[in-house]
């Protein structure tokens, strides 16, 4: 099981699901994808209750796309929740955020994802997004990690 | 013979009165010789008037051809101005001892029987006047003892074994508003406890028992009084006590005021801690609640954002060929507006920010810093291709990396986008160390600003020009502004309208804490 690939995206924006799903489609990107909408509901699929005691329905995931504001349980809950169990110690992890900020940034580092991503406003960009994403699934690369260097905003008078 | 020496005559006068001449210049002789100033007289009536004159001492013969001598002496304690007068009788022998009687009834002081010895005269003589002198030296002194314990300010009251009062001042009769004659006689204790209703007086042994000083403060009505009660000492017993009553009032209400004061700054340090920390508390939670507040906007003000932008990009991209050049324009719109508005957010976030981060001073390789801002403005589409020459040899500056950055690339990226059109941007950084200072300038050729313009270019959200034709959102200089403050530097702007800008800022030298290198 551990050696198909599963992305669970938990992310509560629909837009940005379609957009994401649609950046997949447009990249050729076939991964696996399942999706919950909220930091409890992630806890539950990860867990294999409810709902989620169906693997065939919903298999087991291998990959986590997780936001960090979420309804009823926060991303950081949720990684923290994943950090106490030992039967996911081989879940690995990737933020996508519309949060620049450094002490998220931090936070997440300390608890151990592979890379911390922020929506770009561009689907252009998105669609590069999506294919770092393949990348780290289907061949366990992560996607570089957004830096606080980037931030040189363009201010002006 | 002592009469001669021995203690003077000091000068007395003394009136000598006898009808027989020759006993009168025998008193004369004899009371001269003794020191004194000696006049006479031969009648009664003459000794009357003459006593007048005030004499220290009258020797009056007891048998006088006019008026009696008893009667004469008897005249002379009877009228005020002369009652202190001593009077010496003298009579003849074979004299009866209830003559005596009779006439030291009359008031004489002393009585000599002819014949009269000289010695015995002068002696008698003195021992009167010692006496006189004695009685006036204990009038007076009983006079000023009696103004004195008047004056004083304080309650005084004596009273005897028994605890009755015996004599009190003026002062304890205000204390009481009570006369003399309603005291004297009083219990003091009783009268104290019954009518004064004075608090503690029971402490107080008021019979001659007490042979201590015993003093309290006790409260008399509304005042407060300081009740000091000392034994009298008379000679080897104890006669009776003597009670002072000292009105404390004010004095009370003074170390009260004190008391209360230094207890309420005592009060007032210990809590100062808890205050200091509960206030720190509360700027805390209200940071913390900006934080949140902030965060907030980071993600939901975006997410809609990004569905606008995404949304108008496919539409453009996979719709466009449906739209005409109209439609196209619509979408692009949406497009700009979103960016504008993602880049506004990034600015605010950016500016907030800038109140709370922390920021690490040290020595920065100024032109390297600058050099790379430059760089991370190549790719920024807004920006006109410009043309970027730095001063050799530019100082270096303590400040924070990160801040000093952003401030060299808001600085920058302005300098590039306001440019008539048409025009390319040309933009020199110079540097200039004075003293312990740099000043860094950026100048530009662009399109300059007002001088009545040139104090607000600093503040939030302030676009002097047309939205439409320069991009921005108002807030780089007022980050510039602000990232200034927080290294402890500033920064201006010298223009001219239509002749470029020079933008400056000034940071403390980094050659100074390099040992004095320039």
């Amino acid at each position: 099981m551990s050696e198909t690939p599963c992305l669970l995206l938990v992310e509560d924006d629909e837009s940005d699901v379609l957009f994401l799903k649609r950046a997949f489609a447009k990249t050729g990107v076939k991964i696996p994808l399942q999706v919950v909408e909220n930091g409890r509901k992630a806890i539950e699929y990860l867990a294999g209750n409810g709902p989620y005691w169906d693997r065939t329905r919903y298999p087991a995931a291998t990959h986590l796309l997780l936001d960090l504001k979420l309804p009823e349980k926060s991303g950081f809950e949720v990684l923290g929740w994943i950090r106490s169990q030992t039967g996911l110690k081989n879940l690995r992890v990737v933020i996508l955020t519309s949060s620049a900020e450094e002490s998220d940034i931090q936070r997440a580092s300390q608890l151990g994802v592979d890379s911390y991503l922020v929506k770009p406003i561009h689907f252009t960009l998105l669609l590069e997004t999506a294919k770092a994403i393949d990348e780290w699934v289907r061949n366990g690369r992560a996607p570089e990690s957004y830096s606080p260097s980037q931030t040189i905003s363009r201010s002006d008078l | 013979m002592g009469i001669v020496d021995g203690e003077a005559g000091n000068g007395a006068k003394i009136l000598a009165v006898d009808d027989v001449e020759a006993k009168r210049y025998a008193w004369v002789k004899i009371l001269t010789r003794a020191g004194f100033h000696v006049s006479t007289a031969s009648t009664g009536k003459e000794a009357l008037t003459r006593v007048k004159e005030n004499p220290d001492l009258v020797i009056l013969d007891v048998r006088l051809p006019d008026i009696d001598g008893l009667d004469v002496c008897r005249r002379i304690k009877a009228e005020a101005s002369t009652a202190s007068i001593p009077v010496l009788h003298i009579s003849a022998s074979l004299i009866t001892s209830e003559d005596r009687a009779t006439a030291l009834e009359g008031g004489a002081d002393g009585y000599l029987t002819e014949p009269v010895n000289p010695e015995e005269l002068v002696a008698s003589v003195r021992a009167l006047l010692r006496m006189k002198r004695a009685e006036e030296e204990a009038r007076k002194s009983a006079r000023a003892w009696q103004t004195t314990f008047d004056t004083i300010q304080d309650g005084i009251v004596v009273v005897d074994g028994t605890g009755t009062i015996t004599r009190c001042n003026e002062a304890f009769l205000a204390l009481t508003k009570r006369a003399m004659a309603g005291l004297v006689g009083t219990n003091l204790r009783r009268m104290l406890a019954n009518e004064f209703k004075l608090e503690g007086i029971e402490q107080f042994d008021c019979s001659s028992r007490g042979r201590e000083r015993h003093s309290a403060e006790l409260r008399w009505g509304d005042r407060w009084i300081r009740l000091t009660c000392d034994p009298v000492s008379n000679g080897a017993s104890m006669g009776g006590l003597i009670f002072i009553f000292s009105d404390v009032t004010v004095r009370r209400a003074a170390e009260e005021e004190a008391r209360e004061g230094k207890e309420q700054l005592r009060h007032m340090n210990s809590t100062l801690e808890d205050r200091v920390f509960e206030r720190t508390e509360r700027l805390q939670t209200a940071v913390r609640e900006l934080e949140a507040f902030t965060y907030t906007i980071a993600h939901d003000l975006r997410a809609p954002l990004r569905a606008m932008h995404r949304s108008s990009e496919i539409l453009l991209e996979e719709y466009g060929p449906k739209l005409d050049g109209e439609g196209q324009d619509f979408a692009r719109r949406i497009i700009a507006g979103a960016e504008k508005m993602d880049a506004l957010i990034d600015d605010l976030l950016e500016y907030s920010r800038l109140a709370q981060s922390k920021i690490r001073l040290q020595p920065l390789p100024t032109a390297q810093v600058i050099e790379e801002a430059r760089q991370s403005l190549l790719s920024d589409a807004f920006l006109r291709p410009s043309e970027v020459v730095l001063d050799p040899g530019l100082p270096e500056v303590i400040g924070d990396r990160i801040l000093f950055q952003q401030v060299v690339s808001n600085l920058l990226s302005n300098a590039m986008k306001f440019v008539q059109a048409g025009k390319t941007p040309h933009i020199r950084v110079t540097g200039e160390r004075q003293g312990d200072v740099v000043t860094l300038s950026v100048i530009d050729n662009g399109i300059g600003i007002p001088q009545e313009s040139q104090s607000r270019v600093f503040q939030v959200f302030e676009r002097l020009e047309n939205a439409q034709d320069y991009p921005g959102t108002g807030i780089g200089l007022a980050i510039v502004r602000r990232a200034m403050e927080r290294m402890g530097g500033d920064c201006g702007v010298e223009s001219e309208a239509g002749q470029g800008s020079r933008f400056w800022v000034r940071l403390p030298s980094a050659a100074r804490t390099n040992g004095g290198r320039s």
